[in-house]
């Protein structure tokens, strides 16, 4: 299996740092860790990204002068013709059931995981599975 | 009708071929007038318009009138005396006749007498010899009089005597039409006024609009001079007065006084002269000065509730009258008048009295009045009910908003607890899981992982204590312990508490407590302090960090009141105008970025929010906006020392 390039956007950094390190020992992909959409942008243009881990909450995230949340910034990506193709995984604390599909309708995500993630194995293998397909 | 009665004088003088036809009107009071004459040149003296006492035509003589019509004294000299029939023996003496024994006696028994010779003196100063005296009636009652009289003595032929007769029968029916045309044209007025108030009381306006206006139509369409309404309120314990013209400034329970005259039934009460009135005394002195002398007092009810009365006042009012001779001479009337020349009585302070007519307008009136009045009170009833439920529904839909409002802002707090709960709880579980699949380089590393783990639990320990705190202040379970105490050692203690942060980071903080004491909860007020001069330490990197406290008049809708104000500023970076509003509520940091750069719960200034109100204070904050420092003010209700 070939090591794929993940960007997790994600803003509490100690969560970041350990869900990359746990990706990376578990699956043996790269992980790389921003908070800032302008970053998220440059990368997936430079063709540094295979696949993203968003986290739906960004306080004080913005793009182009406005407030983004994740499920923003997901649809933006999807969106744009360079960085469409991306598969994206919505990470969220807010684990409502019920907001789930509306989520997903409007990040045009690709998936969604709850936080705490209790089964990497299961993320691991979405991960790999989307940017397969 | 004075026409009427002119040509009927100047008619029946020419066919008597006499000096002296007239027509005598008597009034209320038995005195009469003279209203009509027709005299042959100046053989006698002209009596129009003069006025006769009542004493002059005793009640005796009027009651014989009435008994036998037509009486002529044909010559005077030979006391001849002849009637409509001639077979009846002529007399006119009364004096010593009571008006029963008239009533009781019969014709003939009555004429049999001879002349009084008081009239025959009577007649004689007046320069007549003959005298023919026809009594005008109308319904039942003597009217007047049409009375001839010649400088001579003068038989009138039987024939004649018919005519008369007839005349005076046509006089009578001319007099009757009169009379009762003009009590249709009274009653007519009488319904037009009627009309015009049931408009105005049915009109659209308040009634303490209408009143008044009803009042001013009523006072001058019955010749009253002022009038006053007092209308009891609903609640009987309130009264309204309405005044209209010209009456004294008394005051409601002066007013008061004169419904104790009022009579019960629904009946105009009638105080011709309130002189008589020993009950309203003390009113009398101010009445008279206004010159009011006559009262009508009508109760307002509707079936057995009395709603108020309506008074009507008439000035009294100086006449003069014209007299046929000074009769006030000898009041006894033992002697007839010597002269009948022209005295002019001035009669000064009389009463107008009310007539049937005007108290039959009134009660009518009155009956309208409270009827509407009684609608307005019901009309107003209803619609205090219908606003009263009105207004409980309002208050329901309120307390149902209210409690819409608390569940969504409980569903989002649950939602952002779940939130705030599940992101350093994540943080814990991915750190154990690290260590627990031993995904660590080197000691050092398996040393950060703990210690993250650690402070990822502290931080969900706060969080979780938070939650709790406000959980329990919106349950209602969180009690204060309000007590006057000593603000200065409790800042004291504060700073001492907060001295290491000040030398790490060198922020002075300053204190300048300008009040002895402050009623509130002492731990309470503490954990706000610490925590907003936590906040304060935290969000400044230079400058200083001070705490005032002073006694401040504040103007409120209830009056000048006193609080303590409590301010904690800093030259720190500040708060953006547009986040000051919500920067209280829960899980609310200004943005992302302070989270990330200064970590908290977003739950704290949220916390002391809630404990100051529950302490009955308030909190606000105020920045000029971005690193310009921030001000927390903290107000407390002002407790004097005992």
């Amino acid at each position: 299996m070939k090591s794929l390039k993940v960007l997790l956007v994600e803003d509490n950094l100690p969560l970041a740092k350990s869900t990359a390190k746990l990706i990376q020992r578990l699956g043996g992909h790269q992980v790389k860790l921003t908070d800032e959409p302008k970053t998220v942008f440059e990368l997936c243009i430079a063709g540094e990204v295979d696949i993203i881990l968003m986290d739906i909450n960004l306080p004080g995230a913005s793009w182009q002068g406005e407030q983004v949340s994740g499920t923003d910034l997901s649809s933006l990506l999807k969106n744009n013709r360079e960085t469409a193709s991306i598969p994206i995984i919505l990470l969220t604390a807010y684990a409502m059931a019920s907001e789930r599909e509306s989520l997903l309708t409007n990040s045009q995500a690709n998936e969604f995981f709850a936080k705490p993630i209790n089964d990497y194995n299961a993320l691991i293998k979405a991960i790999e599975q989307l940017v397969n397909d | 009708m004075r026409e009427i009665l002119d040509a009927a004088v100047t008619e029946v003088r020419a066919f008597l071929e006499i000096d002296r036809v007239k027509i005598y009107k008597f009034d209320e009071d038995g005195n009469g007038q003279v209203i009509a004459e027709s005299i042959n040149g100046d053989r006698l003296p002209s009596l129009k318009g003069l006025h006769f006492p009542a004493g002059d035509i005793p009640s005796q003589a009027r009651e014989l009138f009435l008994k036998a019509r037509v009486r002529s004294i044909v010559d005077l000299e030979q006391q001849r005396i002849s009637l409509t029939q001639p077979d009846r023996l002529p007399s006119t003496a009364t004096d010593e006749l009571t008006i029963e024994e008239v009533r009781q006696s019969s014709l003939n028994h009555l004429l049999q007498r001879p002349v009084d010779p008081c009239h025959v003196e009577y007649l004689t100063l007046m320069g007549v010899k003959f005298s023919m005296v026809v009594p005008l009636l109308n319904n039942g009652q003597l009217w007047g009089l049409l009375i001839a009289h010649h400088r001579r003595p003068k038989v009138i032929s039987k024939s004649h005597l018919e005519i008369i007769q007839t005349v005076s029968e046509q006089l009578e029916m001319a007099i009757a039409h009169a009379n009762l045309f003009i009590s249709v044209q009274q009653k007519a007025q009488g319904e037009a006024l009627i009309n015009q108030i049931s408009h105005l009381l049915h009109s659209p306006l308040e009634n303490d609009k209408i009143l008044p206006a009803v009042l001013a139509k009523i006072v001058p369409a019955i010749g009253g001079a002022g009038g006053l309404l007092c209308m009891n309120d609903t609640e009987q314990s309130e009264i309204s007065c309405y005044q209209y013209g010209s009456l004294p400034n008394f005051s409601t329970s002066d007013w008061l006084q004169l419904q104790n005259l009022a009579s019960n039934n629904n009946k105009v009460k009638v105080i011709n002269n309130i002189e008589e009135q020993e009950s309203i005394k003390i009113l009398l002195p101010a009445l008279k000065r206004n010159k009011l002398c006559s009262l009508l007092l009508m109760p307002l009810s509707y079936k057995q509730e009395t709603l108020g009365n309506l008074a009507i006042f008439r000035h009294s009012i100086d006449t003069e009258k014209l007299w046929a001779g000074n009769h006030q001479e000898d009041e006894r009337q033992l002697r007839p008048r010597q002269s009948f020349t022209e005295w002019k009585e001035h009669i000064q302070g009389k009463a107008q009295p009310w007539n049937s007519r005007e108290i039959e307008l009134i009660e009518s009136l009155g009956n309208n009045l409270g009827i509407a009045v009684m609608q307005d009170r019901l009309y107003r009833q209803e619609r205090k009910q219908r606003l009263l439920v009105e207004m409980q529904n309002q208050e329901l839909e309120n307390a149902r908003k209210e409690a819409e409002r608390a569940s969504s802002l409980k569903s989002a707090f649950l939602s952002s607890s779940s939130h705030e709960l599940r992101t350093p709880l994540a943080s814990i579980l991915n750190y154990l899981k690290l260590l627990k699949e031993g995904f660590y380089e080197n000691e050092q590393e398996l040393l950060e992982y703990i210690e993250t783990a650690h402070l990822s639990a502290e931080h969900l320990h706060r969080i979780v204590d938070s939650i709790l705190d406000i959980a329990k202040i919106e349950a209602g379970k969180m009690e204060v312990d309000l007590e006057l105490f000593e603000l200065e050692p409790l800042l004291m203690e504060e700073c001492k508490f907060f001295q290491p942060e000040t030398i790490r980071k060198d922020i002075k903080l300053i204190v300048d407590a300008r009040v002895k004491s402050v009623y509130a909860d002492k731990i309470k007020l503490k954990q706000v302090l610490s925590n907003l001069l936590n906040n304060a330490f935290k969000f400044t990197h230079e400058g200083e960090v001070k705490i005032g406290a002073i006694t401040k008049n504040l103007n409120t809708s209830f009056g000048e009141k006193s609080v303590v104000e409590i301010s904690l500023s800093d030259t720190g970076i500040g708060i953006e105008p547009d986040k000051q509003a919500t920067i209280f509520d829960a899980f609310i940091q200004e943005d992302g970025s302070i989270r990330r750069r200064y970590g908290g719960t977003g739950l704290g200034l949220t916390i002391c929010k809630q404990l100051i109100e529950l302490m009955k204070g308030q909190i606000s904050v105020f920045s000029e906006g971005r690193n310009r420092g921030t001000t927390i003010t903290i107000t407390l209700p002002k407790v004097e020392d005992k």
